[in-house]
C-alpha cells in the first residue's frame, strides 16, 4: 500500500489523539510505560506512558494470563490496547520487562561510544582545512 | 533495540570479516539509533511527536549514511562501508519481539512494519554471544597472522 504522510496521518492516529477521540475509531494501539500501581484483585495496572501525553492510564489485564512472570511496580511494559471506552482500556498483548533488565540495556550500550570512537579516531582524522576525513598516516 | 555494543561489535565481525573498512562499518551500525535523540525529549516530557523515527528507517538511515559520506574523500567507498553497517543493524533489529508493529523497511513508499519476533529487547544473551563471536573472529586472525609471519621468517 502506496499513500503520502498526510494519509498516515490521516488513517494511523497517535495514542495523544486516540485517547483524546477514542470514539472516533476502532483501531488497536500499542504504546510502551512503566507499571506505577498494580491491582491484582480488579486486574487493573496503571501505567505511566512513555510517550506522548505522558500521562497515566489504567489497563484491563484481566484477559492475559502471566504465566513465566508476574509483572511488578517499576517494570516496563509494552502492551497492545483495544478500547472500550475513555477509561476502560483492555490488554491484548504484553511484554514485561523486567525494571533492572531494561535499565541493562542502557548500561551495556555505554561502551560501544568509546569503542566506536576509538576504532574510528585510530584510522580517520578530521582535517579542518578541507573539512574532510583523512586517513592517518600509518593507515594510509 | 538490541544495545549499541551488540551492534558495534556485529558491525565490527562484518568489517573484519568482509575485509571492509572496519570503523566506517562500526559507525554505520551505529547511525539509525540516532533516534534515540528522542530519549531526550521523553526525559523531558516534550511531546515530539515521532519526529525523528524516520532516521529508523532504511530510507533515513541512508541518508544520513551518505551525507556523513560527504566528510570522505572517496565518499562512495564510505558510502559503502556505511551501508553494510546500517544493514548489520536492521538485521538485527529485525529479529526483535515487540507486541505490534516493526521496522519500516518500504518507508516512505509504504508505512508497512515487519518484525522476525525472535530475540526480546532486553535479552542480554545477545550481547553475550555477539562478545564470544568477536572473540571467536579476533582469535582466528590473530592466530592466521603469526602463523602467516611465521612461514615468512622460514
Amino acid at each position: 500500500m502506496i499513500y503520502s504522510s498526510l494519509e498516515h496521518n490521516n488513517k494511523e492516529f497517535d495514542i495523544l489523539y486516540i485517547f483524546e477521540n477514542y470514539e472516533t475509531h476502532d483501531n488497536k494501539i500499542s504504546f510502551t510505560g512503566e507499571i506505577v500501581e498494580i491491582n491484582q484483585t480488579s486486574h487493573i495496572q496503571t501505567i505511566h506512558l512513555r510517550e506522548p501525553p505522558y500521562s497515566l492510564k489504567k489497563v484491563n489485564v484481566q484477559n492475559i494470563e502471566f504465566k513465566d512472570y508476574i509483572p511488578k511496580k517499576g517494570d516496563i511494559v509494552e502492551i497492545l490496547v483495544t478500547e472500550d471506552d475513555k477509561d476502560n482500556v483492555i490488554a491484548e498483548k504484553m511484554l514485561i520487562s523486567e525494571r533492572w533488565k531494561h535499565d541493562l540495556i542502557f548500561i551495556r550500550s555505554l561502551p560501544a561510544i568509546p569503542f566506536a570512537l576509538f576504532l574510528f579516531f585510530r584510522v580517520w582524522r578530521f582535517n579542518k582545512n578541507t573539512y574532510r576525513f583523512e586517513k592517518r598516516k600509518q593507515n594510509a | 533495540m538490541p544495545d549499541w555494543f551488540t551492534h558495534t561489535l556485529f558491525g565490527w565481525i562484518t568489517g573484519k570479516t568482509t575485509k571492509i573498512n572496519i570503523a566506517l562499518v562500526v559507525i554505520g551500525a551505529l547511525i539509525p539509533d540516532l533516534v534515540k535523540i528522542n530519549l531526550a525529549f521523553i526525559w523531558y516530557s516534550i511531546d515530539h511527536h515521532y519526529f525523528f523515527e524516520p532516521i529508523h528507517t532504511p530510507f533515513g538511515a541512508f541518508i544520513i549514511a551518505a551525507i556523513f559520506a560527504l566528510f570522505f574523500k572517496d565518499s562512495k567507498k564510505a558510502f559503502i562501508a556505511l551501508g553494510v553497517g546500517v544493514t548489520t543493524h536492521f538485521i538485527l533489529d529485525f529479529l526483535l519481539v515487540h507486541v505490534s508493529g516493526g521496522i519500516k523497511f518500504l518507508y516512505p513508499l509504504s508505512w508497512g512494519e515487519w518484525q522476525f519476533y525472535l530475540i526480546r529487547p532486553d535479552d542480554y544473551w545477545i550481547t553475550i554471544i555477539a562478545i564470544i563471536a568477536a572473540l571467536l573472529v579476533f582469535l582466528t586472525y590473530y592466530l592466521y597472522n603469526i602463523k602467516k609471519n611465521v612461514k615468512k621468517v622460514i
